[in-house]
């Protein structure tokens, strides 16, 4: 096979196993070769750092009409906002609670984010067909319907499973299943994530417009453990 | 998971359409930031991650390193994105305090690793390469960008342009290549 023949398959990802052979022997002992494989890499090289160029004033440019809808969105919010006042004087306190009641959801937003993996390190070496590691990669990738499939499969249960797999309900926005899964963790005696499950109970509640609930768990929490004590309370004040 | 739609968007990356870009750039937006705050960055900087490592995705694809998708496209994403703050933490001397997150960095990614994602910037060489590459001819530089950036082969030229054969294209790149050899020999700038 001629040496030119060679760089093409090697360019276009052709190249067999043996020809993989013949090429990297080439490198080592025809300079020739090797110079003329560094400059039609260079070349490629070149390209690729040119398209990225190009492929970047274009992501850049999408952020930059974000920012002008967000912008135009704004406007026509406050002129809403104006609108909304002058329906609301005209038609007396009817609605009260629609315009002045808790906006629970900005609450929830404002205050979710889903737990780290802080029990599992994926690390080299280790068996990379285990399943509890296929589930944490796919958890810490946000692959939840992976996550929660590979954590039903794993054999040996692990105590803290129960408690990743509410989250990757949660982040499903399965609540009423994430729900089941946090109320059991506040059932285990030994659970290392007892305070967790309250403060994502509470957040759930809120989610379902629940106040009653959400205030229980949030007084829970702040009686009994450290964690996001500061937030819970802050949550609560903006209950009241 | 890949699913059809992906598998759409796949092809339609490939084949160049803007519109595919900006829709997956929109669908994955979001889901990054929420993802990447917990690193403690700026929201302008995890922006600005995003789109290098939407860069570096979009670069697999076209390189063919990416040819179906063994994951879901925001996976691809994260485990970039992943790499990439971590490379930038390490550049920032910044102390990687906590064990969660970070253990899907290049080394132990299987992802990652199977893709291309350095983007070292370009050596004095190159950069001389790249001024007589502007130089070129549209032709030659859309013919050499097919081949060496889109991983096509020389049928799929055939297929995609209006050359008449195989062997027009192989002597028309052979011609781009001694050029620009030429100029860059006769011409250092």
């Amino acid at each position: 096979m001629d040496k030119e023949q060679l760089l093409y398959l090697y360019f276009s990802n052709t190249l067999t196993p043996e020809q993989e052979q013949m090429f990297s022997n080439l490198l080592k002992t025809d300079s020739e070769f090797k110079a003329q494989f560094n400059f039609e890499n260079n070349i490629k090289q070149v390209i690729k750092a040119e398209q990225s160029e190009i492929l970047k004033s274009k992501l850049q440019g999408f952020e930059n009409n974000r920012s002008a809808v967000q912008h135009s969105n704004k406007s026509w919010f406050n002129w809403r906002i104006a609108a909304s006042i002058v329906f609301f004087i005209a038609a007396g306190w009817f609605g009260y609670d629609a315009f002045f009641g808790v906006n629970y959801n900005d609450l929830y937003t404002t205050n979710y984010k889903n737990y780290p993996n802080t029990v599992y390190t994926i690390t080299r070496g280790e068996d990379t067909s285990s399943l509890e590691r296929d589930a944490f990669v796919a958890y810490e990738t946000e692959d939840y319907t992976l996550a929660i499939q590979k954590f039903n499969e794993v054999q040996h249960q692990q105590p803290y499973f129960n408690f990743y797999k509410a989250q990757s309900y949660l982040g499903l926005d399965e609540l009423e299943k994430a729900k089941d899964l946090f109320l059991h963790e506040t059932t285990i005696n030994e659970s290392q994530f007892k305070a967790e499950a309250n403060w994502y109970l509470a957040l759930i509640n809120l989610k379902q417009q629940n106040k009653t609930e959400a205030t229980k768990y949030l007084e829970t929490l702040i009686a009994n453990y450290n964690y996001k004590k500061k937030e819970a309370k802050t949550l609560l004040d903006s209950l009241d | 998971m890949a699913n059809n739609q992906e598998e759409i968007s796949l092809q339609s990356l490939k084949q160049g359409s803007d519109q595919a870009l900006q829709q997956v750039y929109e669908d994955n937006r979001d889901k990054f930031i929420n993802f990447a705050r917990r690193y403690n960055l700026e929201t302008d900087d995890i922006i600005d991650i995003y789109q290098d490592a939407y860069i570096v995705f979009y670069n697999n694809v076209m390189s063919g390193k990416i040819e179906s998708f063994t994951s879901s496209i925001s996976t691809y994403l994260f485990s970039i994105g992943k790499y990439l703050i971590f490379d930038k933490m390490k550049k920032n001397n910044k102390k990687v305090s906590s064990n969660f997150g970070l253990s899907l960095v290049k080394d132990s990614d299987d992802l990652v690793s199977t893709l291309d994602v350095e983007n070292e910037d370009l050596t004095q060489e190159q950069k001389l390469l790249k001024q007589h590459f502007k130089d070129l001819g549209k032709q030659c530089q859309e013919l050499l960008n097919l081949f060496y950036y889109r991983g096509f082969t020389i049928k799929d030229i055939l297929n995609h342009s209006n050359y008449n054969s195989e062997n027009v294209i192989k002597s028309a790149k052979s011609r781009c290549l001694k050029t620009l050899k030429e100029r860059i020999n006769s011409n250092p700038k």
